[in-house]
C-alpha cells in the first residue's frame, strides 16, 4: 500500500515510516502541512497518517482543502489533541479515523488495513464471515464452529462479528469499545477483557487451534496462529 | 376566579413582593410622599378652622353690639320689634336671636330649640343646633332690666365647606397616592430594565457563552457604568479561562510529544531485544526492565490523560447540547459491566424504569410506585432523556461502576436506581463494601486523593474527581453518602422538557 505520512516529529516520523515499511507498504514522509497539501495535487496514496499541529498548514486543514477538491483518500489523524470533542472535530473534518499520541504501533497499523479494508468493503456487502472453522452467518444472526451451534448473547455475537470482520489483524481495546460498545471513552480496568474471556469459553473447542489470541500491550487478534 | 385561587395557593408571595429592595423603596416612598401631604392638609384644615371661628365670633359680635344699642336707645319694645323682624327675615336665617325676661319667659326669638339651661351665664356659648351636627356659636348677656339677650349664629354653612374641601382634600390625597405608586411603579420598571440586560447578560456567561456582552450605554452615572465594568470583569474572567484552556493544549502538545517519544523508543529498544542478532547474557534482565520501564510510562499517560481530560471538561461550563436517553447509556453501561461485576463474584442489579412499567404484569404488582399524578409517562423515554455528552455519561458510569465493583464487589449486589420526580433524575448506585469513612467523603472526590486502604491497588486516584467534573459539566449535583453498610452515590441531574 503506498502510504503518506505527515510529521513534524523527525523521529515519530521515522519510527512509523521504518514500522510501515517492514509491514511492507511504500512510505513517504513529509514534515510540513503546505508542502503535503501540494504534494497531494500530483501523486496518488492509498492511505495518509496526518499530523494536526503541523508548520505551513494545520494537519486538519490539509485534510478539508483535500475533501474540498473531491481527494477521499483515507486519512487517519494521529495527534496529541486527543480530547473527545477534538476527535470528533477530526471526524467531522473529513478525517476517517483517528489516533490519539502516544499511541501503539500495532495499533497504528491496524487501524491503517481497517481504513483500506473498509474503503473496499463499500462495494460488496457481506453477509457470511469466515475464519478457519468458524462461520458467522450476519443474515441468520446465527454462529457455527465445526458444524456446532454456539449461542451468543447480542453484545457477544457484535464482538465476534467486529473480531472477525477485522480477522488475522491486532483488535485494541479502544477499537473494540468504539466499534461494539460505540463508546468514546477510557476504562480505567480492562473491562474488555473480561468480554473476551466469556466469548472465549464459548468459541474455543477442546482439541481444536486457538482461534482468539491475546497480543500482549496492544489487544486481541482472531486468527490461525 | 383562577387567578385568584392562584393568589390564594401561592402563599408568601407577598411576602416575596414585600421584602424585594425595590418594591420596598416604591412604597416607602409613596407612603411617605402621601403622609406629607396628608399632615400638611390636615395642618391648613386646622388653621381654617381657627379662622373661620375668629370670623362667626366677630359677626355675631357685631349683630349683638347692634341689638344691645337697639335696646338702649328704643327700649324693650323696640328690640322686640327689631328681634322679630330678623327673624322673620329670609337673608338671616343663620342667625339665632333668643331675648328672654328674669322668669325666663320667650320674649322674642327662638326660644323652643335653645337648651334654657346654658343660658343663666353670659359670655359665649355654643350649643347643638340641627341634627346635621351643626351647631350655635352665640353671645349671652343680660341688659339692665333683667332680660337676658342671645345672638348666635349657625355653623351650618361653613360645616358644609369643610366638609366639601375635607372630601376634595382626601381625593386628591388619594389621586397623589396611586401618582406616587405609579411614579414608582415607572421608576422602577425602567432601573429593572436598565439591570435586567446586565443580569440576563451576566447569567447567559455563567452558562457558559463566554462571548456575551452586556450593551454598553452613553453617560457616566453608576448604571451606564456597571455595563462597561462588568463587561471588562467578563472579558478578564474570559481570558482567564481561555489561558487555562489553552495552556492545557499547549500542555498536552508538550508533554504528550515527549512520551510518545519515550514509549517509541522503549518499543523500538523492546523489538531489537525479539531480533536475536545480539544474543548477549545480558538480553532477558534488560527486556523485562523494558517491559516495566513501558508499563511505568502507561501509567504515567494514563494519569497524565486523566488530568488532561478533567481540566478539559472543568475548563468548559458549557451544557453539552446533545439530547441522551440517560436510562439507555446506564443500560449500556450495566451490559459492559455486569460481566466484570460476575467475575468478581457480585452482580448489578438494575431495570430501565422506562423498560419497566412497559411490561404490564409488572406494572400490576408495583402499582403506582412511580406514577404519581403529575409525572408524565414513565414508559416515554422524553422523560428520562437530558441535554448531556453521551460519552462523558458513559465515562462517569463507567467509572462509578468499576469503583463500586473494585470496592464493593466482594459483599453482594450492586444497586443501580434511577427515578424522577418532575424536575430532575436522580441516579444512584449503592454497593455493600466497607462505604468511606464519614469525613473523608467530602475528600475523595478531590484529585489525587485515595484511601489509605486502597494505596495498593492500581488506579490513578483521579476517578473521582472525574465523575465530579463531568455531574458538574451537565449542572448534576453529586453526592455521596453512608447507606450502611456501604457506599452510595447519587447524582441528580436537572431535567429540562
Amino acid at each position: 500500500m503506498r502510504i503518506l505520512v505527515v510529521e513534524d516529529d523527525a523521529m515519530i516520523a521515522d519510527f512509523i515510516g521504518r514500522g510501515l515499511k517492514e509491514a511492507g507498504h511504500i512510505v513517504d514522509v513529509m514534515a510540513n502541512g503546505l508542502d503535503a497539501f501540494q504534494h497531494c495535487q500530483t501523486e496518488r496514496y492509498e492511505a495518509i497518517v496526518m499530523d494536526r499541529m503541523l508548520p505551513g498548514l494545520d494537519g486538519l486543514e490539509v485534510v478539508k482543502r483535500l475533501r474540498a477538491q473531491g481527494n477521499m483518500t483515507p486519512v487517519l489523524i494521529l495527534s496529541s489533541l486527543a480530547e473527545v470533542e477534538q476527535r470528533v472535530e477530526g471526524l467531522r473534518g473529513g478525517a476517517d479515523d483517528y489516533l490519539a499520541k502516544p499511541f501503539s504501533l500495532v495499533e497504528l497499523m491496524a487501524r491503517i488495513e481497517g481504513l483500506q479494508r473498509r474503503q473496499n468493503q463499500q462495494t460488496t456487502p457481506v453477509t457470511r464471515l469466515k475464519v478457519a472453522d468458524l462461520e458467522l452467518d450476519l443474515l441468520k444472526r446465527s454462529v457455527r464452529r465445526d458444524a456446532v451451534a454456539i449461542e451468543l448473547q447480542p453484545r457477544e455475537f457484535r464482538l465476534l462479528e467486529y473480531l472477525m470482520r477485522h480477522a488475522d489483524q491486532v483488535v485494541t481495546r479502544t477499537m473494540l469499545l468504539e466499534g461494539v460498545w460505540d463508546y468514546h471513552f477510557d476504562p480505567q480496568t480492562n473491562v474488555i477483557d473480561v468480554h473476551i474471556s466469556r466469548l472465549r469459553q464459548k468459541v474455543e473447542f477442546e482439541g481444536k487451534p486457538i482461534l482468539l489470541h491475546t497480543i500482549r500491550g496492544a489487544g486481541y487478534l482472531l486468527g490461525v496462529r | 376566579m383562577p387567578y385568584f385561587a392562584r393568589a390564594l395557593t401561592q402563599q408568601g408571595w407577598l411576602r416575596r413582593q414585600l421584602s424585594a429592595p425595590l418594591n420596598r423603596l416604591v412604597l416607602t416612598f409613596s407612603f411617605a410622599l402621601t403622609m406629607a401631604f396628608g399632615l400638611i392638609g390636615w395642618l391648613s384644615l386646622a388653621a381654617y378652622d381657627q379662622m373661620l371661628d375668629g370670623d362667626t365670633r366677630q359677626t355675631v359680635l357685631a349683630d349683638h353690639r347692634g341689638l344691645m344699642d337697639t335696646a338702649q336707645s328704643e327700649g324693650r319694645t323696640g328690640l322686640i320689634n327689631r328681634i322679630n323682624a330678623r327673624v322673620n327675615d329670609d337673608l338671616n336665617r343663620e342667625a339665632v336671636y333668643v331675648l328672654m325676661d328674669e322668669h325666663k319667659h320667650l320674649l322674642a326669638g327662638h326660644l323652643s330649640e335653645v337648651p334654657p339651661e346654658s343660658l343663666h351665664a353670659s359670655g359665649w356659648i355654643s350649643f347643638p343646633w340641627s341634627e346635621d351636627g351643626d351647631e350655635v356659636i352665640a353671645y349671652v348677656q343680660a341688659l339692665p332690666d333683667g332680660t337676658v339677650l342671645v345672638t348666635g349664629h349657625t355653623t351650618g354653612e361653613l360645616r358644609r365647606q369643610r366638609l366639601l374641601i375635607t372630601k376634595l382634600g382626601l381625593a386628591m390625597l388619594t389621586l397623589l397616592g396611586l401618582l406616587s405608586l405609579f411614579l414608582g411603579w415607572l421608576l422602577k420598571d425602567s432601573i429593572q430594565r436598565a439591570l435586567q440586560r446586565s443580569l440576563d447578560t451576566v447569567d447567559q456567561f455563567v452558562a457558559g457563552k463566554l462571548a456575551a456582552r452586556i450593551p454598553e450605554a452613553e453617560g457616566t452615572d453608576s448604571l451606564s457604568r456597571l455595563g462597561h465594568t462588568l463587561n471588562r470583569m467578563l472579558d478578564r474572567i474570559q481570558d482567564l479561562v481561555g489561558g487555562i484552556q489553552s495552556s492545557t493544549d499547549a500542555l498536552a502538545h508538550d508533554l504528550r510529544t515527549p512520551l510518545t517519544r519515550l514509549i517509541t523508543r522503549l518499543e523500538q529498544a523492546h523489538q531489537r531485544c525479539d531480533q536475536p542478532t545480539d544474543p548477549s547474557p545480558a538480553l532477558p534482565p534488560v527486556r523485562q526492565a523494558i517491559e516495566e520501564a513501558l508499563e511505568d510510562a502507561d501509567q504515567l499517560m494514563l494519569t497524565f490523560n486523566g488530568l488532561l481530560r478533567l481540566a478539559r471538561i472543568e475548563g468548559n461550563d458549557q451544557l453539552p447540547p446533545e439530547k441522551v436517553p440517560l436510562n439507555e447509556v446506564i443500560q449500556d453501561a450495566v451490559e459492559l459491566w455486569q460481566a466484570v461485576a460476575e467475575s468478581m463474584g457480585s452482580s448489578l442489579l438494575w431495570q430501565d424504569p422506562a423498560q419497566r412499567l412497559a411490561s404490564p404484569s409488572l406494572s400490576k404488582q408495583e402499582p403506582s410506585s412511580h406514577t404519581d399524578g403529575q409525572l408524565p409517562d414513565v414508559r416515554n423515554n422524553d422523560i428520562w432523556t437530558i441535554q448531556g455528552d453521551r460519552d462523558l455519561l458513559f465515562q462517569l458510569l463507567s467509572n462509578v461502576l468499576d469503583n463500586a465493583i473494585k470496592y464493593g464487589g466482594g459483599n453482594g449486589a450492586i444497586e443501580l436506581k434511577l427515578h424522577h420526580d418532575g424536575s430532575f433524575l436522580n441516579f444512584s448506585i449503592r454497593d455493600h463494601g466497607p462505604g468511606i469513612p464519614e469525613e473523608q467523603l467530602e475528600r475523595v472526590m478531590d484529585r489525587f486523593v485515595r484511601l489509605e486502604s486502597h494505596r495498593g491497588s492500581p488506579g490513578t486516584g483521579l476517578g473521582l474527581s472525574l465523575v465530579k467534573a463531568i455531574a458538574q459539566r451537565h449542572h448534576a449535583e453529586l453526592r455521596l453518602s453512608n447507606a450502611q453498610p456501604g457506599l452510595m452515590i447519587t447524582v441528580r441531574f436537572p431535567f429540562v422538557h
